[in-house]
């Protein structure tokens, strides 16, 4: 939110700067168009369809015109329809207002503001379609590929479009009537075709899946850790969020290709370390932080099966390190960039699995919260407490506790070896620090349990 | 097999459970009633070590459950959901639950066999996650579960609950026929009196986390307790 306010004022203010020449006021017109495409896009993945939980009231003596009213109206209050006024309310008054006059001004914004509201109804409406014909995303994937091409090959400029359909308020201010009115109609729409389909089942986006993923019978060829890897490759591939935190650290691996492209990135080379410990341990860091939360909704079950707590986190310790070891081994290939890449990996690989893992699964037991699996990943920060804000900070930088003396006075070689061999340590001595995790589980059980059930 | 001293739970100074002496017996069928809010959850949560007493301490075997794992080797349980992985298909967790008591494929074709009355045809060969699975057919895998590596205690929370007619009548038989093969003890927690009384051989009726009546079952139990809950 304050990103978006701050990239408004930016926009107002430094638009001149980097456009010299060029009308600002034009050039926002130019660009709207896409931005309320990308708005859709945006409200379309990750906005949730309020109207849907009508069901608690459905049942309720309220008149079916009150609640539908009511819910759409709700609807309205919505981070994504800040999002466009933050962005736009400083052009409106530094830049239009200042040219055109106050009431252009205010007009203008008021048609952002009608246009908001109409891609937000838009997109309740086109979620809600698409339930009934599956098919209308296909068709306007090839819509919007189709268009963006005639605008890529110049055949039709929507720039220029997009100039004149906003430009059109500046010259007769009358049309900033459209988008409002617009907004009335698909508020209007979106009752109609909610008051026909008020029946739960139709409305709802759930789809009924006949599909069982993920097989890993391989795993229980390691025996009892084997199987409980299994289960929690189980949990991370069938529930949103956890898979996207996996998804997440896969493209994390690419995470490198900033610091090691960079011109002149000889003299970076501090940040290597720094770069490694993120492309090696970036599955454990995402994941390892909410070790106990993902399982919060079963958390009963593993303290009354005959399961032995200790195995049980020597698994999650054992899983980690495979996938530190996975994401080091295709850390590889930056070798291209420079061969000592490989070795700054290594010793942060290293301290990863030594360190970095049982810090994280430690800290991870700080009063966790509950996670409910089964929501939708994006804006869910259910489970985020304290300990998640802080726990990659010292993973990150304690490495250079070692490693940024020796660096500093020009041994940076030795620095990276004593990273690499306090890994080396901490990866020896992982029994201890599996017997330590579980003691300390153990101390704190009933207070983590407590905490789960807790609502 | 199990015995209560001086068990009391309290929150922010309510006591919801506070049970001075209590003991069942190996082979004893438990049925344990009360309104809601009686503390009967709470007991049961105690005696599985998911909460910590107050004051107070459950034996299980004459070891404290705080102290040892061991007692999870021989008690079953079912109190709710969150005993259940819900994003595993039925055979799935079977799977799991047999894999923690080293279940061979053989073994567990045995063991489900003695469920095919109960699952109707409705749980096992399914493609389809816990988490979908109806509220009674979810009872029903989690009943099965807690019944898995042939547990000698055996705890339920509202076994009865969300089951259809038929599935309660042969839930019923299964435990009756469990206790008297292999001397299961039983501890059910239940509001369904008629139930109740029928499998349990003795009744603690719980109020406000105390004991009120601890009473062996018999013909006229049912209508004693039907007066004591009208009364109430």
């Amino acid at each position: 939110m304050v990103y978006a306010i701050m990239a408004g004022v930016a926009i107002a203010f430094k638009l001149d700067d980097f456009f010299p020449g060029q009308d600002p006021v034009e050039l926002i017109n130019g660009a709207l168009l896409y931005y309320f495409f990308f708005e859709f896009l945006l409200r379309f993945f990750l906005q949730n369809v309020p109207v849907l939980s009508i069901q608690p009231y459905l049942h309720l003596p309220i008149k079916k015109s009150q609640f539908l009213n009511f819910m759409l109206r709700k609807s309205q209050v919505s981070v994504f329809n800040l999002l466009a006024l933050f962005l736009f309310t400083p052009t409106a008054i530094l830049k239009v207002a200042k040219e055109y006059g106050a009431l252009t001004g205010l007009l203008w914004l008021t048609m952002i503001i009608g246009m908001v509201f109409t891609i937000h109804f838009l997109g309740i409406l086109f979620k809600k379609k698409l339930n009934d014909l599956p098919n209308l995303l296909l068709g306007m994937v090839v819509l919007v590929a189709g268009l963006g091409a005639l605008d890529y090959f110049q055949v039709i400029s929507f720039s220029s479009v997009s100039k004149q359909l906003f430009g059109a308020v500046l010259d007769q201010p009358v049309f900033a009537a459209i988008p409002v009115l617009l907004w009335v109609v698909l508020y209007r729409l979106n009752y109609v075709y909610l008051a026909k389909n008020t029946y739960p089942e139709e409305i709802s986006t759930k789809k009924n899946k006949a599909k069982v993923s993920g097989d890993f019978t391989f795993l229980k060829r390691f025996g009892r850790i084997g199987e409980l890897i299994g289960l929690e490759l189980k949990l991370i591939l069938r529930h949103k969020r956890p898979r996207n935190s996996l998804v997440m650290s896969g493209l994390l691996l690419f995470y490198g290709l900033f610091f090691y492209t960079q011109d002149g990135f000889q003299e970076l080379n501090g940040m290597f370390l720094f770069a490694g410990v993120f492309v090696t341990g970036s599955f454990f860091i995402n994941h390892g932080q909410f070790l106990l939360s993902w399982e919060s909704g079963y958390f009963d079950f593993i303290m009354t099966r005959r399961s032995n707590i200790r195995q049980y986190f020597e698994a999650k310790y054992y899983m980690f390190v495979v996938a530190c070891t996975i994401a080091f081994v295709a850390s590889t290939g930056y070798a291209y960039f420079g061969v000592e890449i490989i070795l700054f990996n290594l010793a942060a690989y290293l301290f990863n699995i030594g360190i970095g893992i049982p810090f994280v699964m430690r800290i991870a037991m700080y009063s966790p919260k509950k996670i409910a699996l089964n929501k939708g990943a994006a804006f869910n920060y259910e489970g985020v407490g304290a300990a998640q804000f802080l726990i990659a900070l010292p993973v990150l930088g304690l490495p250079y506790v070692f490693y940024g003396p020796l660096a500093a006075f020009g041994y940076g070689n030795y620095g990276l070896l004593l990273v690499a061999l306090i890994g080396l340590v901490g990866f020896l001595l992982r029994n201890k620090t599996i017997d330590y995790l579980t003691s300390s589980f153990t101390k704190n059980r009933h207070k983590i349990a407590a905490g789960f059930r807790a609502q | 097999m199990i015995e209560i001293k001086e068990l009391t739970k309290s929150y922010k100074g309510v006591e919801v459970v506070n049970i001075p002496e209590m003991s069942i017996a190996k082979g004893e069928s438990f049925g344990l009633v009360g309104n809601n809010g009686a503390g009967k959850t709470t007991f049961y949560r105690m005696i599985l070590d998911l909460i910590r007493p107050t004051h107070g301490t459950v034996l299980s075997k004459g070891i404290d459950v705080r102290t040892t794992e061991e007692w999870k080797f021989y008690t079953g349980s079912f109190l709710d959901e969150s005993f259940l992985i819900d994003y595993l298909t039925p055979d799935e967790y079977f799977e799991f639950v047999g894999s923690l008591h080293n279940y061979s494929p053989g073994d567990m074709k045995e063991f489900l066999g003695q469920f095919e009355a109960l699952f109707n045809g409705e749980i096992t060969g399914k493609k389809k996650y816990i988490r979908d699975l109806s509220k009674g057919n979810q009872k029903k895998v989690g009943i099965a579960a807690a019944l898995m590596g042939s547990p000698e205690v055996i705890l339920l929370d509202e076994p009865f609950a969300n089951l259809d007619p038929t599935t309660q009548i042969r839930l019923k038989d299964l435990l009756r026929d469990l206790k008297e093969k292999y001397q299961l003890t039983m501890l059910i927690s239940s509001h369904d009196l008629n139930h109740v009384t029928e499998v349990c051989e003795r009744i603690v009726l719980l109020e406000k986390g105390e004991v009120k009546q601890d009473i062996k079952t018999s013909a006229s139990t049912l209508k004693d307790l039907e007066e004591y809950f009208a009364t109430y």
